[in-house]
């Protein structure tokens, strides 16, 4: 709710001044005020005019985007003069006259029409009631204001609100923050903004969740925790609306480590595992998006359609086919891999070289490329048929999920990032996420959404959601650090852009030449809970502080809860089970699975984990007795594979 | 024989060199050329002023430096004019005269003390025009806000010559502001009794500015000399941080008037004899030569502390303090 000013009697800031050389304009004007008027770049400033226009006095608010000073020295020399040459040297009686003249960039006229260049006139400070003007914010405060920080400037403390119909749809959407490493708060500005969002996205929008990757470092990882915070912040927090609280609704999604031990996160402690699941996927969740792990490249349009064919008429389903012998169902990359070389064996013996128009090069690399893909994906993709996922379709109102991807190579963070993008999609166009809008969180969109090198999903998908994701529902709240990198049709389809602290030569790119010097020299010198905020209806930017976020930070988080200490992998296994029966022994399952591979282990502890049986200890002995039954030795197999030659004019042939 | 452009200043060079090497230091450099102001206050000197010098003969004395800014007042002046018709042959000139005092805090920042008094007429002889013409001239005036003074009052009327006709305008225009800025001083006086008051200007026009020891009058220009001829090699010869003794300046009736000596601000070492120098007038409040000599010393040395800063680009920078000039960028900004 906005305060209306009294009408106070306080002293005027300023007087507009034009002159021939320097004139005011409908955009811009300029006005001098006294040496300690308390007022810089960013105040924001209200102009009272003097003559009646078209029935009204017009006010006009503005920006200052400048500032000069100069006093009516002629020369340098005069002051080395007056001195005597010395520095400090010599009594001066008198101070020179000085102006400071400040430069506005005009943010609104009352009335609008008609568009006028700024009268002269006395300036003002702006109060609480001028900034929800300036800032066009009187339309739609009480509606579907999302507080973004405060305004602070001369005394002046006034909440600052994003539209959420131009911050999560339909009207634009989209978020966008820049800034330098470490000193731009750019996470914290994201946990501050869904906080805001959660506490006052208006009901009659509907539902909202968020999906955070976290891509590096432990900052996104104790969502859940409550921070210490200063009587600043909780003034901060009171004024703004929003509860100091930590997420009370979150739940962490992390894939196993390469080694199987454990989930890769560093939010490992014992005492944070009640909200943290494996990201695991099988062959059906992963041969979908197969195509973000292969390079383009490699995988032609022959691969691309036997991928196609293998998606579409094998996996999940019966399958005959007179090469296979009978009938197959492929489940898994285990199944997988059965089916590949029943096939090439049936091709062998038949001394075909196509099958169903698919040469056997073109099989013999398909499959070469996705049955690996268990294998560099370990921890994320497995060879059995577990799964472990995000709740598409049950997402909850002011949840957040997040996924540590941070410790993942590169080709697995593209997987997750592509299948969940586009899993959302597809709930959201059918609108049965559980929710109405999702925010995904990215960051480092520098890496992820280059404005130059080699196109790849990542891209695509995040190109996807910033030029169509409003119409659906999907809003993307994107950082990096360098805004002038990213390619300019996700940063240009953000409907509100955040800066932080800049560094010097993103300033000196082309995309700031729209800022004034000073501004651009704020920037470069903004405190850490500092923002600049670019909006749809400010037709300036606007500088807020907005408090620290109520959630512990990655740095006390990682001090707070320690990771657990990277066990071996018996007493991983163990730690695991022991949630099921705490009367489990590091003996007894070092019985259990003496000679067993550990891919089986692990199998056979999702599988616990998955029917969380009332006698845990005989589920999972059950499991081997199954699983690692005594088998019919088969034929001695040559330990060298014989090379296979290229054949006809097929270049992938080896 | 005439002598081609580009050469005239190293033959000039040469000679003033030739001239230092024979005559020494009764050869001084000149400067930055002043020639024209200097000779025009030759043209209007009028004569040498009645005085008495105290002690007898006029000694140089050097004034103690200055540890701090002791003025908290500045009272200056401007006038404007302009022609803005001929009736019948004669000017009807429109003049602004305006007067104000800057006062000065204790962080040396100027802001205007009360308002400034400022008048705007139109000047022009009463007699030449006619009564007649004056009258309806006056009304016309007067319809639009504008007075018409009598410049007759000033000076007599001694031609139709236009020049002369604008002179004696002019000289009423001057006596206006005078006139407002004896007022504003008086004020001050009337109020700050004690506080320390520089007048751009002879004091001696105001009772109360002369009766006021914290009211020093500053003269810049030399047209009128308070030494003897035989003085003046004296008065020239001051150094920076100089001052000559106080000379008593007598009225009609012998009587002193009031208290006078020369001061030279900065050195004038390279520059004209008259550069940096001026004349401080104050009221005689003591007949007592060793309290006038005394009172001489501490005006100076208020008077030295205005030397910074400078207030160029006023031509007049070397003899003005910023202060006043920031009177009279005052005063023109709003008169």
């Amino acid at each position: 709710m906005i305060a209306i000013a009294a009408d106070d009697v306080r002293r005027p800031l300023g007087r507009v001044v034009a002159t021939e050389r320097r004139p005011n304009t409908p955009h811009e004007f300029h006005f001098w005020t006294a040496l300690d008027a308390n007022v810089g770049i960013g105040t924001i400033v209200r102009v009272d005019g003097t003559v009646v226009v078209n029935g009204h006095v017009p006010q006009i608010y503005g920006v200052v985007m400048e500032g000069q000073s100069w006093t009516d020295m002629l020369s340098p020399l005069d002051d080395v003069l007056g001195r005597d040459g010395q520095p400090d040297g010599g009594l001066v009686a008198t101070q020179r006259t000085e102006i400071r003249l400040y430069t506005a960039s005009v943010l609104r006229h009352i009335p609008d029409e008609p568009l006028q260049p700024v009268p002269m006139g006395t300036v003002w400070l702006a109060d609480d009631h001028d900034i929800a003007l300036a800032l066009r914010m009187d339309g739609y405060v009480g509606r579907t204001a999302i507080p973004v920080g405060l305004y602070r400037s001369g005394g002046t403390e006034s909440p600052v609100y994003l539209d959420a119909d131009f911050l999560l749809g339909p009207e634009a959407a989209h978020l966008n923050i820049t800034g330098v490493s470490g000193l731009a708060t750019k996470t914290s500005a994201v946990e501050w903004l869904l906080q805001s969002i959660f506490a006052h996205f208006p009901a009659d929008k509907g539902s909202v969740a968020a999906v955070c990757f976290n891509v590096k470092g432990p900052d996104l990882l104790y969502l859940d925790q409550p921070a210490a915070l200063a009587a600043d912040d909780l003034a901060m927090y009171e004024k703004l609306g929003v509860p100091a609280e930590p997420f009370q609704n979150v739940q962490y999604y992390a894939p196993y480590d390469a080694a199987l031990r454990g989930l890769a996160t560093i939010r490992s402690n014992e005492a944070l595992q009640h909200n943290v699941q494996p990201l695991t996927w099988g062959l059906k969740e992963v041969l979908q998006y197969a195509v973000t792990l292969l390079d383009r490249e490699d995988i032609d349009a022959k691969a691309d359609a036997l991928i196609d064919f293998i998606t579409d008429r094998v996996v999940g389903q019966k399958f005959s086919d007179p090469m296979l012998g009978g009938e197959m169902i492929v489940h898994t990359f285990a199944d997988l891999d059965q089916w590949f070389r029943t096939l090439l064996d049936g091709l062998e013996r038949k001394d075909s070289q196509t099958w169903r128009t698919h040469h056997v090069a073109t099989i013999r690399k398909v499959r070469n490329r996705l049955v690996n893909l268990a294998t560099r994906c370990a921890g994320l993709v497995t060879d059995g048929a577990d799964v472990s996922d995000l709740p598409f379709g049950t997402f909850e109102d002011r949840s957040v999920h997040v996924l540590d991807v941070a410790n993942l190579e590169e080709d697995a963070q593209g997987l997750i990032f592509a299948r969940v993008v586009s899993k959302l999609r597809e709930h959201l166009e059918r609108r049965d996420l559980g929710v109405n809008h999702v925010v995904v969180f990215v960051d480092e969109l520098n890496k992820y959404a280059p404005s130059d090198g080699p196109e790849t999903y990542v891209r695509r998908m995040l190109l996807d959601i910033a030029e169509r994701g409003r119409y659906l529902g999907m809003v993307l709240f994107s950082a990096q650090q360098f805004r002038s990198q990213v390619h300019k049709r996700v940063v240009g389809n953000a409907g509100t852009a955040l800066y932080g602290r800049m560094d010097g030569d993103e300033l000196a790119t082309p995309g700031y030449a729209v800022l004034s010097p000073a501004v651009r020299t704020k920037l470069s010198t903004l405190d850490k809970g500092q923002l600049m905020v670019r909006h749809p209806h400010f037709t300036q930017p606007v500088f807020v502080r907005f408090p620290r976020p109520s959630v512990l930070t990655g740095r006390l988080g990682v001090e707070r809860f320690p990771a657990a200490p990277l066990e071996e992998f018996d007493a991983a296994m163990l730690r695991r089970l022991r949630r099921f029966d705490g009367g489990l022994t590091l003996d007894w399952l070092r019985s259990v699975i003496a000679l067993v591979d550990d891919a089986d282990v692990i199998r056979a502890v999702r599988a616990t984990e998955r029917e969380a049986p009332r006698d845990a200890k005989v589920y999972f002995s059950a499991q081997f007795r199954r699983q690692v039954a005594p088998r019919e030795l088969a034929a001695p197999q040559a330990l060298v594979q014989p090379l296979a030659l290229p054949v006809g004019d097929d270049p992938y042939g080896f | 024989m005439s002598i081609a452009g580009p050469t005239v200043g190293r033959a000039v060079d040469a000679a003033r060199s030739a001239l230092r090497a024979s005559l020494g230091d009764r050869v001084r450099t000149a400067g930055p050329d002043r020639t024209e102001a200097l000779a025009q206050d030759g043209a209007v000197l009028m004569q040498h002023a009645a005085v008495t010098i105290l002690g007898g003969s006029l000694r140089v004395c050097d004034v103690p430096p200055p540890s701090r800014a002791s003025f908290e007042g500045f009272l200056d002046g401007i006038q404007r004019s302009s022609t803005i018709a001929y009736v019948d042959g004669v000017p009807l000139l429109h003049g602004t005269a305006a007067a104000a005092i800057r006062d000065r805090d204790a962080d040396g920042r100027m802001t205007t003390w009360r308002a400034p008094r400022i008048d705007h007429a139109i000047y022009a002889s009463r007699v030449l025009l006619g009564d007649a013409t004056w009258d309806d001239v006056s009304a016309i005036l007067d319809a639009r806000g504008q007075s018409l003074y009598d410049s007759d009052n000033a000076l007599p009327v001694t031609s139709r010559h236009p020049s002369s006709l604008l002179r004696q305008a002019l000289d009423a225009l001057s006596r206006v502001r005078n006139d407002l800025e004896r007022a504003v001083g008086d004020a001050w006086c009337d109020v700050h009794p004690d506080r320390r008051l520089y007048v751009d200007g002879s004091v001696r026009t105001s009772h109360a500015m002369m009766r006021s020891p914290g009211v020093i009058g500053v003269v810049k220009s030399h047209a009128t000399l308070y030494v003897p001829d035989d003085a003046l090699a004296l008065v020239t010869a001051l150094g920076a941080g100089q001052r000559t003794s106080v000379i008593v300046a007598l009225d009609a009736a012998d009587r002193p008037r009031f208290l006078t000596w020369y001061l030279r601000l900065r050195s004038a070492v390279g520059r004209d004899p008259f550069f940096g120098l001026i004349r401080v007038e104050c009221g005689v409040r003591d007949a007592d030569q060793r309290e006038a000599e005394a009172h001489a010393d501490a005006a100076s040395t208020w008077l030295l502390a205005e030397r910074s800063p400078i207030a160029r680009p006023d031509a007049r920078w070397d003899v003005m303090p910023y202060a006043i000039r920031d009177c009279e960028v005052y005063l023109r900004a709003v008169a």
